[in-house]
Formats: C-alpha cells, sequence, structure tokens
C-alpha cells in the first residue's frame, strides 16, 4: 500500500472538499465554453435571459425573428438572447524549487498542489472542465481541460509527479498557457511569485488581454512572512541565488520592510490589471482559503457579464 | 604599570577577558545553521539596506561589552589610578600634634551626647579617635610626638604609633586641662620643628596638627608671626594640619564661625598695692561681656582672703553686649604681718562671678588682686625748713594733721634732703615742701623711684630756687619735674586787693578743662565711691571761692612742656588781670560774629543779646571773671545748664563753617578766663608726679588753714596721696608672664624664697571657705648676677593667684640694734588674661589660609580629611561612581541588546508578522495601508 505522502489523491483533502462542495466556482466574466453551462458566455445563446433586437440581414436564421415587432413595424428584427456556457479552468502550478521551502505540516508547493486539486474536484463536479499546466524553467506538464470527473484524478495525479526543482521562466510559461488556452477561460495560478516582477506582470497582462479571467494564490510559508529566525544563520539561496551567513535577527527589521514593500507591489501589479489576487500562508486553513474565495466569486453572480 | 592595582593579576585576567567577547563573537560567527532559503531576496536586499547600521550597532554592542568586562576587570584588580604614588607617602611619617591648652579651650558646649564637654576635651577627642587611629593604619612607620601652647619645651613622645601609645596618650591626655598661661603658637611650631628634626632616621615626612579652637584675639595679634613660621614649615616640606575643635563646628560654607558668649572679670585692680590697716582701699572692677546679649543684675562676691565675709558683694544691673563696664568699691583689710609669719602682711582679694554665664570659659569668671596691708604707711616729707617743724607756720604742719589725725593710717616720717638719696621704696609717697633745691644724686634716686612707680609730690615756696629746679629736676623735660619755673615767683598781692577777691564770688581754684573730672589724680574728688555717678562739682568747688592765694609760682604756658602728654594741668587760677587788657581783644571778636548774615537769622535773637552784653561787660571796668562767665555762656561748652538757648548755641558752634571762629572764641575765652597754672601731674615711668604751685602750709595761701576754705584741702589731698601711692598699682599681669627686678649684688642675696598665696573661687566649697587661706611655699630662686646687679627674673606662674617673693636685703654696716639681714617683701598678682582669652569670636577660614600658606583647616566636625592620614593606596573602588559606570554601561548595553532583538521574548514575532486575516483584508481593500506600510 502506497504511503500517505506518495498517493496523489491526498491533494483532494475531504475536510476542504467537504467544506467547499456545497459552493459553486463561479467565473467572474464571461467564458467561451463550448457547451451550454451555468457561466456567462460572450455570445447569445437560448437561456431565457432576453439581451436586445438586432435587424434582420441575410443568412440570420428566421427562426429567431420577433414577429410581434414585424407585425408592429412591418420589419425584421432579431431577438437576442444571454447564452450560457461551461467554464474552462486552467490550473496553473508553479513547481520551481522555492516551493519546496515549509516548515509546518505542508510545504508550499503541498498547500499549492491541495488548493488546485480541491479547485479542480469542485470545477469537474460542476460539469465545467479542468486543466493543468506544471512549470519550472519551462512548462513541465500540460493536462487538456476536461470536465469528467476522473480528470480530476489524472490532475491529483500529476501534480504528484512534478518534483519542484528547478527556477522559474513566468513569461516563458504563461505565454504557453496563453497559447493552449485561445477561448476565455479562468485561469488560476498558484506561486510564491519569487521571481522578477516585471516578466510576471507582462505574463498575467498578456493573460488579462486575452480575456481569461486570472486568478493569484500567492502561497507563502510563514517563515517567510515573519522571519523568526536566530543565531548566526547561513540561508543557502534555492534556484541559484547566492548563499547568505548573517543574524538574522539583526536583518529582521530590514527583510520585514523588503517583504512589505514587495508584497505591496504584487498586489497593486494584479488589483491593477483586474487580477483577482490572494495571499495565502501555509498556516492558513485551506477549506477557509477556499470558501472565502468561492463566495467571493458567488457574490459576483448577478452583476452583468463582460464582453 | 602593575603598581597602578591592587590585585594586578587580577587586572591582568581582566585585561585578557576583554576579548572574550570578541572570541564570542568570532566562535559565533564560525557556528551557524544552515537554511535552504526560497526569499533571498529579501534577506539580500535587507542586508544590503541595513549594513553600516548593522555595522555600526554591532560594534557599539560589542564596545560596550568590553568596556563592561574591562571595568570589571578594574573593580577586580582594584585601580589606584594613573599615578598610584601620588599623594602618597612611602618614608616614615613623624606626626607632631600641637595641643592648645589656652585658657579659652575651657569654652564648654553640650556635646551630642548631652554630656558637658569643651574645646580641649574635643581636641582630644579628635587626637585619640580620629588621628592616631588614622595614622596607624598606614602602611608606613608613624610615630606621634605631642605639646601643649603652655608647656611647648615639654613634648612627649610615644614612638611609633599603634594601640599602646594610643592609650598612653590617651593616659597623658587625661592630665592635661585648660592652662591658665597662654602659650604662643609660633613658640609652639617652633617647639614643633625641633621635635620633628630630633626624629631619627634620614628620611621621614613631617607633619604638624595644630589642634586649637582658632580665636581671632590669638591670631590677629600674632597673625605676621604665624604666617612666618608656617611658611618655613611649607618651605622645609612640612605638612601642617590645622584642626578647629571649637564649638559649634566650623563649616566650609560658612566664611565666619560661630562662637559661644562669654563674661569675664578683666581687671580687679587696687588704686595702690599698699594699704594702711583699716584703711578704705578703692578696688576697681572691670567686667566685659563678650557676648551681644545685654546681662542684667550680675553679682559679683569679693572675697578677702577667702573668707567671702570679710569682703563684700558688688552687682552690675546691667550689661550690655560686646561692653565693658567698671565700678568701683572700697576694702578695709585688719591682717597685718607677725615677726612669725611676716607674709599675713599680703592680702588676697578674690572677686567672682556668683552664676556661671550659659556658655563660654568659666576661669576668667574670677580674678585675683594681692596687697600689702601695713600698720601704718611710711609717707616721707622732706620740708625745706625743718626747723620750723610742728610750728604752724611751717609747710608740713597742715599736711601732717590732715595724714596722721584725720585719716590716719600713714607714719609720717620727716626727711631731709639727704634722706631722698637713701633707699624710698619702702614709702608709699614722697612730698618735697618748699624744698629749695634737690641734689643731683637725690633726683636721680627720686628718678629710680618714680620710674618703678613711686609717687613724689611737690608744693612750691618762697626758698625754692627755680634754676636748680629746671636743672635738675625739669632736666629739659627729661626730669621728673614737669615744667620749667619761672625766674621769680608772682608778686605779692596787696592786702585791699586781697580783701577785694576774698569776698569775689568767684572759684579761686578752677578745673582746667571740663574732661579731666575723669583724670585719676582728681575723679575721686567728682565720683562716689562706686566710681560711677557724677557728683555736683559744687560738692568740692563750692569751697573754692573761700581759698585766696596771694602767692606762686607763675609758670607760663609756653615751652616744650605743653607738647608732653604725660604732663597735664589739672587747676588753675582765674585770671585777675583787668578789664583793660581784653577789652580790644573782645570787641575784635564780636565783629567777626556772623549775626546779620540771613542763614543765622535763627540764632540772632540770642546772639544779638550777648553780643551786647559782652560788648557792654568788655568794655566796663568790672571784674574779668564775668567777661568769662558771658563767655562761657556764648560757647555753652562748659557744663549744661539745662537752658534753652544752650542748645541753640551748641547748633550754631556746631556749624561747620564755623570751626576757626569757634576755636578762636575757646581761646580768647581761655585767655580770659583762666590765669597762672596751680596744679599739675606728670606720668613718670609707672610712677606719679604732682606739682603744686604753691606752698602746703599757710605761707602763701590759707587754703589750708583758713576755714571755711580749707574744708575741700583735705579732700584734694587724700586723693592726692591715693594718686600718688597708686603707681604701683598693676594689677593686668596675666599668668606665665615675664617680671622682672634688679637688685644691688652688694646689698641683696641671690637667694629669694617664693610662696604662692590662692585657692580656686570657683570651686563649690571654695566659695566663702572658712578655712584659713595660707601662702604655699614654692621652691627657691636664685637671682642671676650681672655687672653688681641681681637680676630678679619671674616667668614661672602657672596658675591665678598671688605670688610672693621674699628679697633678703644685707647691711654689713648694721649698728648693734640692727638686724644683719633685712627681709623685704614683694607680691604681684598673676591672673588669667581675660581680656585676649574671654573673646571667644572665631577667625575666618579666609584669614586663617591668607595667614598659613601651604597649611590646611579642618574642623573637629568633619572626620574625612583623616583618610589622607591612614596613607592607604586607595582604589576606584572606594569612590563609588566606577559603579554607576558600571551600571549605567549595563543598561546601555542590555537596551541596545534589546533593540537588536537579541533578547526578544517568544510570540513577538507572530504580532509583528502580517496575520491572514490582515493580508486578506489588503486583498479586499487594496488602497489601505499597512502597518509595515505606516512604518
Amino acid at each position: 500500500m502506497a504511503s500517505q505522502d506518495d498517493d496523489p489523491r491526498r491533494f483532494l483533502d475531504p475536510r476542504v472538499i467537504a467544506k467547499i462542495s456545497q459552493l459553486d466556482l463561479r467565473a467572474k466574466q464571461a467564458v467561451a465554453g463550448f457547451i451550454s453551462g451555468m457561466h456567462k458566455s460572450p455570445f447569445f445563446g437560448q437561456s431565457v435571459a432576453f439581451v436586445q433586437h438586432r435587424e434582420y440581414v441575410p443568412g440570420d436564421d428566421i427562426r429567431h425573428i420577433d414577429w410581434k415587432v414585424w407585425s408592429r413595424t412591418d420589419r425584421f428584427y432579431l431577438k437576442q438572447f444571454e447564452a450560457e456556457t461551461n467554464l474552462r479552468l486552467t490550473l496553473v502550478v508553479d513547481t520551481s524549487e522555492s516551493m519546496v521551502y515549509g516548515r509546518g505540516a505542508m510545504n508550499k508547493y503541498e498547500y499549492a498542489c491541495t488548493a488546485a486539486a480541491c479547485l479542480g474536484y469542485l470545477t469537474a463536479k460542476q460539469q465545467d472542465s479542468v486543466g493543468l499546466v506544471t512549470y519550472g524553467v519551462d512548462v513541465n506538464q500540460i493536462l487538456p481541460t476536461r470536465s469528467a470527473m476522473h480528470h480530476v484524478d489524472a490532475i491529483a495525479h500529476s501534480l504528484d509527479l512534478s518534483k519542484p526543482r528547478e527556477k522559474t521562466d513566468i513569461l516563458k510559461v504563461i505565454r504557453r498557457v496563453a497559447e493552449n488556452t485561445p477561448s476565455r477561460g479562468l485561469v488560476v495560478l498558484f506561486s510564491d511569485l519569487l521571481t522578477d516582477r516585471e516578466p510576471l506582470f507582462k505574463g498575467l497582462e498578456m493573460l488579462r488581454h486575452r480575456r481569461h479571467d486570472v486568478m493569484v494564490f500567492h502561497v507563502m510559508d510563514d517563515d517567510e512572512l515573519t522571519f523568526p529566525f536566530g543565531g548566526m544563520t547561513r540561508f543557502e539561496g534555492m534556484e541559484e541565488l547566492p548563499n547568505l551567513l548573517c543574524d538574522p535577527k539583526a536583518l529582521r527589521e530590514g527583510y520585514l520592510e523588503v517583504l512589505e514593500e514587495y508584497l505591496t507591489e504584487v498586489r497593486r501589479g494584479c488589483t491593477k490589471m483586474g487580477v483577482d489576487y490572494s495571499l495565502v500562508r501555509t498556516s492558513d486553513y485551506l477549506d477557509a482559503v477556499l470558501s472565502r474565495f468561492l463566495h467571493a466569486r458567488m457574490a459576483n453572480k448577478g452583476s452583468p457579464a463582460r464582453r | 604599570m602593575l603598581d597602578m592595582f591592587l590585585n594586578p593579576w587580577s587586572m591582568a585576567a581582566g585585561a585578557a577577558l576583554v576579548s572574550v567577547p570578541i572570541i564570542i563573537h568570532l566562535i559565533n560567527r564560525m557556528r551557524f545553521k544552515r537554511i535552504r532559503w526560497a526569499a533571498m531576496e529579501f534577506v539580500i536586499k535587507a542586508q544590503k539596506r541595513m549594513k553600516r547600521k548593522l555595522i555600526f550597532q554591532q560594534l557599539l554592542l560589542l564596545f560596550l561589552r568590553c568596556l563592561m568586562v574591562f571595568l570589571f576587570g578594574l573593580l577586580v584588580g582594584r585601580f589606584l589610578g594613573f599615578n598610584p604614588l601620588d599623594g602618597r607617602e612611602t618614608r616614615t611619617t613623624a606626626h607632631v600634634v600641637v595641643i592648645d591648652d589656652s585658657p579659652s579651650m575651657g569654652d564648654f558646649f553640650r556635646g551630642d551626647d548631652g554630656q558637658i564637654t569643651d574645646a580641649l576635651a574635643m581636641a582630644k577627642k579628635v587626637l585619640l579617635e580620629q588621628i592616631a587611629p588614622a595614622a596607624a593604619q598606614a602602611s608606613t612607620a608613624q610615630t606621634l610626638d605631642l605639646l601643649t601652647l603652655s608647656k611647648p619645651t615639654e613634648p612627649r613622645s610615644f614612638g611609633r604609633i599603634n594601640n599602646t601609645s594610643i592609650d598612653e596618650a590617651k593616659s597623658f591626655l587625661n592630665g592635661v586641662e585648660p592652662s591658665p598661661v597662654r602659650g604662643s603658637l609660633v613658640e609652639a611650631l617652633k617647639k614643633a620643628k625641633e621635635s620633628l628634626d630630633a626624629q631619627p632616621g634620614v628620611e621621614t615626612s613631617q607633619v604638624i596638627h595644630v589642634l586649637s579652637d582658632f580665636r581671632a584675639a590669638d591670631w590677629e595679634r600674632d597673625a605676621d608671626a604665624i604666617k612666618t613660621v608656617v611658611a618655613e614649615l611649607a618651605t622645609a616640606r612640612v605638612k601642617v594640619h590645622f584642626v578647629d575643635v571649637a564649638h559649634p563646628f566650623r563649616k566650609d560654607e560658612k566664611q565666619a564661625p560661630l562662637h559661644h558668649d562669654n563674661v569675664g572679670i578683666v581687671e580687679l585692680k587696687p588704686s595702690k598695692l599698699v594699704a594702711a590697716r583699716y584703711e578704705p582701699l578703692e578696688f576697681t572692677l572691670t567686667v566685659r561681656n563678650f557676648g551681644a546679649a545685654e546681662l542684667k543684675d550680675i553679682r559679683f562676691p569679693v572675697a578677702v582672703n577667702g573668707d567671702d565675709a570679710k569682703g563684700l558683694s558688688v552687682q552690675f544691673p546691667s550689661l550690655p553686649g560686646n561692653a565693658e563696664k567698671s565700678l568701683n568699691f572700697s576694702l578695709t583689710f585688719d591682717q597685718i604681718g607677725t615677726p612669725e609669719r611676716p607674709l599675713d602682711r599680703y592680702s588676697l582679694v578674690t572677686a567672682r562671678m556668683e552664676a556661671q554665664e550659659a556658655g563660654g570659659i568659666a576661669i576668667d569668671n574670677a580674678r585675683h588682686a594681692i596687697v600689702e596691708v601695713r600698720d601704718r604707711l611710711p609717707m616721707l616729707v622732706v620740708d625745706g625748713k625743718p626747723a620750723n617743724r610742728d610750728k604752724k607756720e611751717s609747710d608740713s604742719f597742715y599736711l601732717q594733721r590732715v595724714f596722721t589725725d584725720t585719716i590716719g593710717g600713714f607714719r609720717w616720717v620727716p626727711g631731709t634732703v639727704k634722706d631722698l638719696e637713701g633707699d624710698l621704696r619702702q614709702y608709699t609717697c614722697v612730698l618735697l615742701l618748699n624744698v629749695p633745691t634737690v641734689p643731683e644724686a637725690a633726683a636721680k634716686n627720686l628718678e629710680a623711684y618714680a620710674r618703678d612707680g613711686g609717687g613724689v609730690g611737690f608744693f612750691l615756696g618762697p626758698d625754692v630756687k627755680p634754676a636748680d629746679y629746671n636743672k635738675v629736676l625739669y632736666a629739659d623735660g627729661t626730669g621728673i619735674f614737669p615744667v620749667p619755673l619761672p625766674e621769680n615767683p608772682s608778686a605779692p598781692v596787696p592786702d585791699e586787693v586781697m580783701i577785694v577777691r576774698r569776698f569775689s564770688p568767684t572759684k579761686k581754684i578752677l578745673l582746667r578743662e571740663p574732661a579731666l573730672k575723669q583724670h585719676p589724680a582728681v575723679a575721686p574728688l567728682y565720683t562716689d565711691e562706686r566710681g560711677l555717678r557724677v557728683k555736683s562739682s559744687d560738692e568740692l568747688e563750692k569751697f573754692f571761692p573761700f581759698i585766696t592765694i596771694n602767692r606762686y609760682w607763675p609758670v607760663k604756658r609756653l615751652g616744650k612742656w605743653r607738647d608732653d602728654r604725660t604732663v597735664t594741668e589739672l587747676f588753675c587760677m582765674p585770671n585777675e588781670s583787668p578789664m583793660g587788657d581784653y577789652d580790644k581783644p573782645t570787641v575784635d571778636f564780636l565783629a567777626k560774629l556772623p549775626v546779620d548774615e540771613p542763614k543765622y537769622a535763627k540764632y540772632k535773637p540770642l546772639l544779638d543779646d550777648l553780643k551786647t552784653k559782652l560788648r557792654t561787660k568788655a568794655l566796663s571796668t568790672e571784674p574779668l571773671y564775668e567777661l568769662a562767665a558771658l563767655f562761657d555762656q556764648l560757647l555753652a561748652d562748659q557744663r549744661s545748664d539745662g537752658r534753652p538757648e544752650d542748645a541753640l548755641l551748641r547748633e550754631f558752634w556746631g556749624l561747620p563753617e564755623l570751626g576757626d571762629l569757634r576755636t578762636e572764641a575757646q581761646r580768647l575765652r581761655d585767655l580770659v578766663k583762666f590765669g597762672d597754672p596751680f596744679y599739675f601731674v606728670k606720668q613718670f615711668g609707672k610712677g606719679r608726679i604732682t606739682v603744686i604751685t604753691t606752698t602746703a602750709g599757710e605761707t602763701w595761701n590759707d587754703w589750708a588753714s583758713l576755714p571755711p576754705g580749707n574744708a575741700c584741702f583735705q579732700p584734694v589731698m587724700v586723693v592726692l596721696e591715693r594718686y600718688l601711692s597708686g603707681g604701683t598699682a598693676e594689677a593686668n599681669r596675666s599668668v606665665g608672664e615675664k617680671m622682672a627686678m634688679d637688685f644691688d649684688a652688694a646689698r641683696y642675696r641671690a637667694g629669694v624664697a617664693r610662696a604662692f598665696l590662692s585657692y580656686d573661687p570657683l570651686k563649690p566649697a571654695a566659695g566663702g571657705a572658712a578655712t584659713e587661706l595660707k601662702p604655699v611655699d614654692l621652691k627657691e630662686q636664685v637671682m642671676t648676677t650681672n655687672a653688681g646687679q641681681h637680676e630678679f627674673r619671674f616667668a614661672d606662674s602657672t596658675k591665678p593667684g598671688g605670688y610672693l617673693f621674699t628679697f633678703t636685703q644685707v647691711k654689713p654696716q648694721a649698728t648693734g640694734g640692727e638686724a644683719p639681714e633685712v627681709p623685704e617683701y614683694h607680691a604681684a598678682a598673676f591672673n588669667v588674661d581675660a581680656k585676649v582669652e574671654g573673646d571667644l569670636r572665631r577667625w575666618s577660614r579666609d584669614d586663617i589660609l591668607t595667614n598659613s600658606p601651604g597649611a590646611e583647616l579642618h574642623s573637629a566636625g568633619d572626620a574625612g580629611w583623616v583618610d589622607a592620614l591612614k596613607n592607604k593606596k586607595s582604589d576606584w573602588t572606594e569612590a563609588g561612581w566606577i559603579f554607576l559606570v558600571l551600571l549605567l554601561v549595563l543598561i546601555v548595553e542590555g537596551a541596545l541588546a534589546v533593540k537588536l532583538s537579541h533578547h526578544t521574548a517568544p510570540g513577538t514575532m507572530d504580532h509583528a508578522a502580517p496575520t491572514v486575516a490582515a493580508l486578506m483584508n489588503r486583498t479586499a481593500n487594496p488602497g489601505a495601508t499597512t502597518p509595515a506600510n505606516a512604518t
């Protein structure tokens, strides 16, 4: 029997799933699905929600002509309704070396994977399709979007197979993600964002430009946020960064200052582009984090779809 | 280097330990944890940003820790300073302690323990409890010598200072009491230096401690001498410590220290040293209040030979602060010497203060005087006409009646000029009545007699040869006779003029100046028996108008004698010249009176009236005395009759611009009023000379013979005799003072028997003791002989009282009845020098230090200075401030270490870190600032 650490299903935490299974993952904006679903679509379709009249042009399906209008005006107008479609969720998980860090129950990678898997499960459960991209220097694996429940297992398996070991080239990765998801969908990025800000923002901007609904789960370990070390310490840099011997307590003040600047920069950058940004600590309860996230998405249900 | 520390090896270890923080720092750098860290970017940025601050803080912390270890090293190593030998003495130290045991050291007070103690006891305490124990702690050998101010020649050595020698010093000091003898600090310092120089050993450090009360009276007198001696000591590298032991203790912040009040008898003086049995002898008691507060009703019992019953008690109703008051009283004596007990001729008179004052010194509350009492006082009278003795016409007739019949107590010794060459010391006074001439040998003898305190009275007369007097006796002012005589006596006054004068109401003898009423030769005539109240002048002078003086020697008020301050003209005769001699000067003077000036308008009516009267009188032929009376009235300076215009006139003459005019008026008044001199006195050496320019008998006047004028003859003669015989009275000999007398070696034996007659009147049992006071024999003294003279020098008095000396006169040519050796007695009273010692004022710190360069002044109330005597190496741990510095360093180090988060409490990190909720809120509200942002 495989140990708990080796089981790919460990990422599907029943407690988290139980907590979030009552909720739906809603796209904040119109997504372009291939079947009808619960999400707003950029196209006109068969739903009951009337949108507008449009003058008939030859070639239009005459089934959509509003005869009541013809009877009054003697002109042909088409009656258009909102289309509802399904969601294509692309989970982008950072598998760079820096994601291995973590001293609590889960390291950042485990935490990110669990969150991604649970979100994938929820998506599949609501008949939407979910895909996965893991990346290091380049994209490591790509799982195309599927809506079958067994696809969730494939995602978990895929996450389990990915071993964080490399440094990141975020721009390159996002470009690949963008190329692979031609229609509008929801892209959720799970990463510690320990990379250069400029390519990161460029990549995110690229996604936004393609009308994707982008979400960033910024996963950080408690140690990284509080820097609680004491005594002479040699910090050995991951992802080919240099080592440093110092007294961390003396440095703490400066560290927190720099960290704060970094977090502010990331948050502002994301907000500016309309990217949904969440900073998550590995010590936070994942169910709480996801519940809050899903509730926030559901709150946007009644707003008009952005086309 | 090592001698800078008491524990040098501890300091070496401390110095080595200074490197410990550095070593710990280095070891810490070598022992580090390894953490694989993702967010290296932030660490590297923080490191870059905080590099300078970190290095500075770390270095500061390292420095503080090193400093801490260094200070601990100093403490443990007991750092002595950079110059540990500075002020430390490595040689043997010789201490000489000079203890002031002068009478003022008896200044008593109630100490902190409630016990009564005095300055001397305080000095002993300072020596035994401060100086000696401190010196005993020194690492080098310390020796102690002691000497007292009263006996500087008898230093006492106690050898090396240790517990045994301190005990010895204690038992020695138990016997030291305030001495009546006032010693000289200068002398004591010199002796102390000699004592130091006599110490064995080549290299010794020399220290003199002076434990004294530093009275202003002592220092002001000897300031220059003390300054010289102390400067010499400083040059000789002798350290001088002055310790002020008087109470209240001197404080550094007070420039002039406080002092106790004191009352002392400063003088008890008989009017003469030899009195006749039962003769009332006048004493003057002078008391000084040295304090500021007035004292009331102070009683002074006076005892004779220790018996209050034979004496009396006098009282001062009031004694104002800082004032001296005298009063007179009379005593009679009945005890005279007998052949068996010849020294009984001396009676000791002792005055004491009845109640002791609250503070101050007790020893000045009593004073002794010694008086020789004889059955009769021999008085040598040389009559110019011995043949007429016992006849009314003789000059001595009336005088003899006065001294032998009326008042008694005198032995009238008629003598000749030849007798004046003999021994005159036995006579209380010598009277020369109309003696024509005095041979030179007799004059020399008289001079010697007068210089030693004898009294010589001259009455002139028709037989006096002025040339001889001027040559031998006056001798151009150097002789005993006060004035040169004119060539001739005054011309006889015709009978008719005499009759007019007899019935004129003016005084025939005038006091030359009102101030002369205080002169001792006439003062008893004008004051009551206590010497306090001034009697009305009329009491005596009412008889003066009835005297007629026919002839006299008109001494001119010209020449050297006028400038001789020892010569005083007491009485003169009125000016009997006609008015015509003074009319012009008077009129001229009146013309100068500025009556018409507007600023004198206030005085004009009065002056106009007097001016008119004076002018009228001056131009009349009336007797001159009437003009003189008007001048007296104008000047208003003779006496106060209480007339309102006197005050106005005095105010007028007091105006400064009228000074010259007033002098002129006074000169003119004196010319008009006073005639030729009548009575001169002269102070000659210790003795006194009187001259009356007319006869003692009735040859030239009727003063002695004719009533009622002769009523004033007797009192004047009695006072004259008292004045003449009072020259020997010198009451103010201080204990320890030198007394010198010379004797002819051929006539006196060298041996002198000595006796001491005294008691302590302040001891309760002694007051009014019924036990008979007897002289105590002292060791016989042998006089030194020099050039045919025995020199008697006495300086051995150590206690207040009477010292009696018996000299032996040898008479080689003694006739059958006469003894070949005749004892001759002398006595002197020695008392505490109350005038100086009773004054307890203390000298200010500045004055003392200015006059004692190089010396240090300490107070008995502050024993801190004796630490220097311990000669102990004192390290910084004794100072205390090093602990403060260490504490400060510890606090700063702790604060800095906490600031650098090296001592952070667990959990503080999480508080400082952004919480998830806060971060979520940020997500929801991106514009909100974070705490870190805010900082």
